[in-house]
């Protein structure tokens, strides 16, 4: 590096040159982990707003935030997962099968908030035990487990709707859905204030409570962490749980959205979550999560999505964009920590 | 013969500031089996890698046959006909012991040929004395087969310089016997063998001559028909007494840590130990002999028979967080892997203890750690650059500091330190000792294992040697090193001496 900045090789190590250039290196290595994913998110925003007319007015703009609403509560949701290391392929799953269990609720008379409330904690059960238990206590590969539960909580909403989706709309009450999924009050959307307040409220969990602390530090190494009394078992159960609370409420808000309960809608959507919040920063190891970069992750996906639109690009180059940066975003974090030994 | 079938000239291997090995030279010849002993760290093993081609020196080379070896992989040295026998069996468990051995050896034309690898297999099992079925799968065969499968996998190779690092150590009576019957085989045959082993007599019963290392360095070689156990292990411990740490006696108070036939799963032995308060007490012995196990046993970490309390309250097995919330506290041996979370900042690290013992609703606030890196800084001397540095950005000394200092704020009852100087420097190695003894005086008990024996003698009011999963020997008072390694090694009866 030296070699290439100071003409050769004769100026002494404390010439300026150099020196601000190891401080730029440095500047680099200190930056946040989502730093590079955010430049492009604000590049599509400046050169679309400069390009196109429509872009930059309300109604497309909210358009993107009401569509990222769904990935941003999953994602968060993944971010606690993974910040112990692992990660929740049941998701789109558990999500779908939410939707089918809200209109059982609601069939069995339950009125409709409560019903809303029953979701999300079963939700959270079936996360926390169905998954967490599994991964915790009998020590199984969280691989296998979810991806496992992908399969078993796909199959109980099809068996339930017979693989139907079912209208939601005409039922008593469930207006009220509707609203948590795409009412506005004035000119601000519902579901985009409630996903942003969980947002921040997450981001409060991780840093002030001694439950995000101990995630981190299960995710920074497990067994040093055992060793220290940090009661690992139950805290990775914590981590699942609460992925199933934010799965849970997005089943709501998307029932809310399309007006239905159905056993099939976000499936594939695993992925596309699990990459944005990589795209963020969070580590795949575990160890290293990051809530506003989880929210730029979502934020670039969706906005990619909505310039290619714009754009008229065929939506398929949204995949083939979204897969690229992620390998060379990763590629990148994986030599910066490397370069620092 | 003019070239000696191996020889290593001018060896020299550091790692970081620390040096493993400084200038190693020496010859096998054909025919010879060479025994090398040192004491834990003396860069034994790390001498043996060299041989293998697992570790690249800085300096010197390594010839076979008069053949300069190039840095390589290990296929490349098994093609040149080195073979090192590692102290755990390497092999892949879920294929058969014909697969194994056969391993990296593939036919020609990539072609396997099951028929001559079978056949080529029960030669060789047979030229190690083996009744084994070449077709029993690995993962069915006991611990001496597995580990005599791996000299097997030497054999077929045909080597000419052949290692065996501690492969004694975990073999039965009956299989040292067989491994030697194929050590002499191998020696009829010519080849050169480098015998690794902690046991004196095993030395002097199968190898011609003997090479002592001590702290990277060589001290001698000599013919084992000409020297004695008691003139082997003044050589391997000799070192000037002024040097050492002693610490003052604290008055000991009540038992705080009671083990009563007390059985880690995977050793022998059943074990009886005390721990009063204000005192240190040393658990010495070979690497292998059950040290690290007591203490992870008694913590919680490994399964365990017999019964463990804590100032009178019985733990159950399995653990550790009741382990912690009766009064024990452990610094385990290796500090990376299993100590600290290497890409983690110093206040997280620092702060583990504190949050294994809050509720997990409760709140913190960066401020509530300001107390106890404050401490890290002022008592244990640490130096971070700042507290939001990754300790991956520390010296070892100071990564250990966190390990045990994190424990000193929490102000268990008991510590249990396994190896807690390994592999740091002077200055932080004498910080670390100021705070045991410290420690001590204020009433904690330390449980301390360590593989050097001036640390056990400076700081321990009492030593206990392990040996092949008992507790063979109990000191107090002075104790020579001599002592202790006679007693770790075993090759004189138990001496129990008190004051």
């Amino acid at each position: 590096m030296t070699s290439l900045l100071t003409p050769t090789g004769s100026a002494p190590k404390s010439a300026p040159g150099p020196a601000r250039a190891a401080n730029a290196v440095e500047m680099l290595r200190k930056a946040p982990p989502w730093t590079g994913i955010a430049v492009l998110v604000v590049a599509m925003f400046v050169y679309m707003s400069a390009t196109n007319e429509f872009f930059l007015t309300y109604a497309n703009l909210n358009n993107v935030m009401r569509g990222a609403v769904v990935p941003l509560l999953l994602a968060i949701g993944t971010t606690y997962v993974i910040t112990i290391g692992m990660i929740d392929l049941s998701l789109a799953s558990l999500m779908a099968l939410n939707t089918v269990i809200l209109l059982g609720f609601m069939e069995a008379g339950l009125p409709v908030p409560l019903a809303v409330l029953a979701v999300i904690v079963a939700s959270a059960v079936l996360g926390g035990l169905g998954n967490g238990l599994f991964i915790a206590k009998f020590q199984m590969s969280f691989m296998v487990v979810t991806l496992g539960t992908m399969s078993v909580f796909k199959a109980i909403a099809q068996l339930r709707t017979d693989g139907n989706s079912v209208q939601l709309y005409d039922r008593e009450g469930f207006d009220f859905v509707v609203w948590l999924g795409d009412g506005s009050v004035g000119p601000i959307s519902v579901p985009v204030a409630l996903a942003l307040i969980l947002l921040v409220g997450s981001m409060l969990l991780m840093k002030y409570t001694t439950l995000g602390r101990s995630l981190l530090a299960i995710g920074g190494n497990p067994e040093a962490a055992r060793i220290a009394g940090i009661p690992v078992e139950r805290v990775q159960m914590a981590a699942f749980a609460l992925n199933g609370i934010f799965v849970g409420i997005a089943g709501v808000v998307m029932a809310g959205r399309i007006q239905a309960a159905s056993p099939t809608i976000g499936a594939g959507m695993e992925l596309e979550v699990i990459a944005a919040v990589l795209l963020g920063g969070s580590s795949f190891m575990g160890g290293k999560s990051t809530f506003v970069g989880t929210f730029i992750g979502v934020l670039f996906v969706s906005l990619l999505a909505n310039v290619l639109n714009l754009m008229e690009v065929q939506m398929f180059w949204q995949g083939m964009v979204t897969g690229l940066v992620l390998i060379v975003a990763v590629g990148i974090d994986r030599m910066r920590s490397r370069g620092r030994t | 013969m003019t070239s000696p079938a191996l020889s290593l000239s001018g060896v020299r291997k550091t790692y970081g500031g620390t040096v493993a090995l400084a200038d190693l030279s020496f010859e096998v010849a054909p025919g010879e089996i060479r025994g090398l002993i040192g004491e834990n760290g003396s860069g034994k093993s790390t001498a043996m890698k060299v041989v293998s081609g697992q570790v690249i020196p800085d300096l010197g080379e390594v010839r076979v046959a008069g053949e300069a070896l190039a840095a390589g992989s290990a296929h490349d040295r098994l093609t040149a006909g080195v073979g090192v026998v590692m102290q755990d069996p390497m092999l892949c468990e879920e294929l058969t012991v014909a697969e194994n051995l056969a391993l990296g050896r593939v036919g020609r034309n990539g072609l396997v040929s099951w028929r001559r690898v079978n056949q080529q297999a029960a030669e060789v099992l047979e030229r190690a004395g083996l009744d084994l079925d070449p077709l029993a799968i690995v993962a069915d065969l006991s611990q001496d087969d597995r580990h005599m499968v791996e000299v097997a996998r030497v054999l077929a190779w045909d080597c000419k310089v052949i290692g065996f690092d501690e492969t004694t150590a975990s073999l039965t009576e009956d299989y040292v016997e067989r491994l030697f019957g194929v050590m002499r085989d191998l020696r009829t045959r010519g080849a050169a063998q480098i015998f690794i082993s902690h046991r004196i007599p095993e030395i002097l019963t199968i190898c011609d001559t003997v090479t002592v290392l001590r702290d990277g360095e060589f001290v001698a070689t000599v013919n084992t028909a000409e020297t004695s156990e008691d003139q082997l292990i003044e050589l391997l411990v000799g070192r000037s007494v002024d040097a050492q740490y002693r610490r003052e006696p604290a008055p000991a108070g009540e038992v705080v840590l009671a083990a009563r036939d007390l059985q880690p799963a995977g050793l022998a032995g059943r074990i009886d130990l005390e721990v009063r308060a204000g005192e240190v007490v040393g658990i010495g012995g070979l690497v292998g002999s059950g040290r690290s196990e007591i203490l992870e046993s008694v913590y919680g970490l490994l399964p365990r028979a017999g019964e463990v309390e804590v100032a009178g309250r019985g733990l159950r097995a399995g653990r550790p967080r009741q382990a912690i919330a009766a009064g024990l506290g452990l610094v385990p041996e290796d500090r990376r892997t299993r100590g600290l979370a290497m890409e983690q900042s110093v206040r997280a690290n620092a702060s583990a203890v504190a949050y294994g013992a809050n509720s997990l609703a409760a709140v913190v606030r960066d401020k509530d750690s300001e107390g106890l890196l404050a401490m890290l800084r002022a008592k244990l001397q640490l130096k971070a650059p700042d507290d939001d540095a990754a300790v991956s950005t520390l010296s070892g000394g100071n990564q250990q500091k966190i390990v045990l200092g994190r424990w000193l704020d929490h102000n268990p009852r008991v510590l249990l330190l396994d190896e807690p100087t390994r592999g740091i420097d002077i200055g932080a190695k004498q910080d670390i000792y100021r705070l045991i003894d410290e420690a001590a005086h204020e009433g904690m008990g330390v449980l301390l294992v360590s593989s050097e024996l001036p640390e056990l003698i400076g700081l321990c009011d009492r030593i206990l040697i392990m040996r092949e999963g008992h507790l063979v020997a109990e000191f107090t008072g002075d104790v020579s090193e001599v002592e202790l390694m006679a007693a770790a090694a075993g090759h004189s009866e138990p001496v129990e001496t008190t004051v």
